[in-house]
């Protein structure tokens, strides 16, 4: 086991400076890579593999439905995975949408209950004229918020564990060539009109409720060449519709409103909630969509 | 507007080209015209072909009635969703509107909740409106004519069509045609319910967990089909990988016509066809080629993830 005097914030850290740029890998890929095949890169005894596939049939729908007691996303990848291992020490971390899944909440805190903007003005309806209306079928999260941040397959040296460490940000700022890219959707539901969530491995969730809220939850896992450990980062916020609305930029029409196509763009819209400071936890159920953690895991 | 401007402009949509402003304002105006006359739940006679959401994927509504026959030679039902989502719906729409209007006895198009103002603000339309005429014009006039779409039709007196599902304060057709249909998607009520609902695995009704929209179960649809002396509902609104489903012992389907939905779900579509003895035949049908489709392969921009 390493000790832990290794910081991986100092900037006179050798080894990487060592290698030789770009790195030596090997891309590979199987199948049509861009719908339905496997791409990955090896490295510095690294693997790192993705799997894109259609969304699942019926039948795999259904089975899951039973399994998870809520219905399933509407877009739900469940043949796309990322994993990382190292296959020297035997070490494997996967992302996939049903261990994703897993982590969504089955019996939400009233007053952590999401509902879409009109939601008032629906219940009044159809309660007040009609009383056809109960209570809701089923009280999962239908905004399919998750906290997953990767299923150790295989991590021959035990857990995630708390560090006061942190992952260099200056090392990421540097432009270095980008040896492989890809971004992989787990599970997508446009939450039927009212907004979107997303979660793809780049690794990032982000949910859009139009007129109420915004959630991201973010998970970064870093590794340096010459460490022995990985570092893993999850940032979550929570924001209000209006918050996020207020940094729009002037759109291009006439009456120069608010440009609101960049809801729609995940990069735009998770730096903005990211730019915002964590809320002040107040609730008893303090939400899971505020925190930022640091740990470390020992790989080899 | 004459038949042959008609089919001039039916032939550059064909060809996935817009046609002018002018163009569109006239042919919204002649489709008013033809819609207003057209009762809330259309009477549609079989044979007909009826169809999903298409969300703008024009090249893939070419793929459509490469299977299912051209119109006029094939009759078609499209149960709403032409736009949003996909990078062609001025395209789609426009084209399915210049056919209705150039052959009003061989299409029929019923609203879904994407013919909105507020929901194409989100979602496409009108952004793609924007760029493509530089103006929201062209948005303006096809809002103006979703608000004349029919909600619902019944083929054959025996199947009815509906973009999303049934209604707690709908029992019979007949109320449906009470309906003052010629405004935006409201929120709440019958109008609402029609095209945003879902079916579900619950005894009657259900409210979502999203605090609005119901979900209605299978002695809902059994007492609704027995009420109006109907055998069968078909509907779209929810995508499903092998282009449609059936539930409740076949007395619902679901089509959905938009194969690799959002060019990367790589579901297949499915038409479903009705001879003039209703008997049912679908078409099932995958996403038009990359080369027939004009939109660059969707791969991820490199990008720093800082």
């Amino acid at each position: 086991m390493a000790t832990p005097t290794d910081k991986s914030s100092g900037a006179s850290t050798p080894t990487t400076t060592d290698l030789k740029v770009p790195v030596p890998h090997t891309l590979f890929q199987s199948g049509k890579p861009v719908s339905d095949g496997i791409r990955g890169i090896e490295l510095q005894g690294w693997k790192i593999e993705r799997q894109v596939k259609p969304i699942s049939d019926s039948a795999t729908i259904e089975s899951y439905e039973k399994r998870f007691g809520f219905p399933i996303p509407e877009m739900i990848f469940g043949d796309n995975y990322l994993s990382i291992s190292y296959p020297a020490s035997g070490f494997q971390m996967q992302w996939n949408p049903w261990d994703a899944l897993a982590f969504v909440s089955k019996d939400v805190a009233a007053d952590q209950w999401l509902k879409v903007a009109y939601a008032e003005e629906w219940t009044n309806y159809s309660s007040d004229s009609l009383h056809h209306a109960k209570a809701p079928v089923k009280k999962y999260d239908w905004t399919y918020s998750t906290t997953y941040s990767g299923t150790l397959k295989n991590s021959p040296y035990g857990e995630f564990e708390p560090t006061e460490d942190h992952i260099n940000y200056d090392k990421l700022k540097i432009p270095e060539p980008i040896l492989f890219f890809d971004e992989t959707v787990l599970y997508e539901d446009e939450l039927a009109d009212n907004g979107v969530s997303i979660t793809s491995v780049k690794v990032r969730f982000l949910m859009r409720v139009d007129g109420v809220a915004f959630r991201l939850f973010d998970t970064r896992v870093y590794h340096e060449f010459g460490k022995n450990y990985l570092m893993r980062e999850c940032l979550a916020r929570e924001c209000a519709y209006k918050d996020i609305v207020k940094l729009l930029p002037k759109g291009k029409g006439r009456d120069s409103s608010p440009d609101i196509s960049n809801l729609g763009d995940p990069a735009w819209v998770a730096s903005a909630i990211a730019s915002q400071p964590p809320a002040p936890e107040t609730s008893k159920n303090a939400s899971p969509f505020v925190q930022d953690k640091a740990e470390k895991l020992w790989v080899f | 507007m004459g038949t042959s401007d008609l089919d001039r402009q039916i032939q550059l949509l064909r060809n996935c080209e817009i046609i002018t402003e002018a163009e569109v304002k006239e042919l919204c105006y002649k489709a008013r015209e033809i819609l207003i006359e057209e009762s809330n739940v259309q009477q549609v006679d079989a044979p007909v072909t009826i169809c999903g959401d298409i969300h703008g994927q024009f090249y893939d509504l070419k793929e459509l009635f490469k299977v299912g026959g051209e119109c006029p030679d094939t009759n078609y039902l499209f149960m709403g969703d032409f736009v949003d989502r996909g990078y062609y719906s001025v395209e789609t729409f426009l084209l399915l509107l210049a056919l209705k209007v150039r052959y009003p006895d061989r299409i029929t198009l019923i609203r879904g909740n994407h013919e909105s103002r507020q929901i194409t603000q989100v979602y496409g339309f009108y952004d793609e409106c924007l760029r493509k005429y530089g103006s929201a014009n062209v948005w303006r006039y096809c809002c103006e004519i979703f608000d004349y779409l029919s909600l619902a039709a019944i083929i054959g007196d025996k199947i009815f069509c509906v973009h999303g599902g049934l209604s707690p304060t709908i029992t019979t057709v007949d109320q449906i045609r009470t309906i003052d249909r010629k405004q935006e998607v409201p929120h709440t009520g019958g109008m609402c319910d029609l095209l945003w609902s879902d079916p579900d695995n619950v005894e009657t009704w259900g409210v979502s967990p999203r605090g609005a929209g119901y979900l209605f179960g299978s002695q809902v649809v059994q007492s609704f089909l027995q009420t109006n002396g109907l055998d069968m509902i078909a509907r779209a609104h929810q995508l499903v990988m092998e282009g449609y489903k059936r539930m409740f012992d076949d007395r619902i389907v679901t089509v959905w016509s938009a194969p690799n939905y959002c060019y990367r779900c790589g579901n297949v579509a499915a038409i479903l066809e009705f001879d003039e003895h209703l008997a049912q035949d679908f078409k099932i049908f995958e996403a038009a080629s990359q080369e027939n489709r004009g939109v660059p392969s969707k791969r991820p921009a490199p990008d720093y993830f800082l």
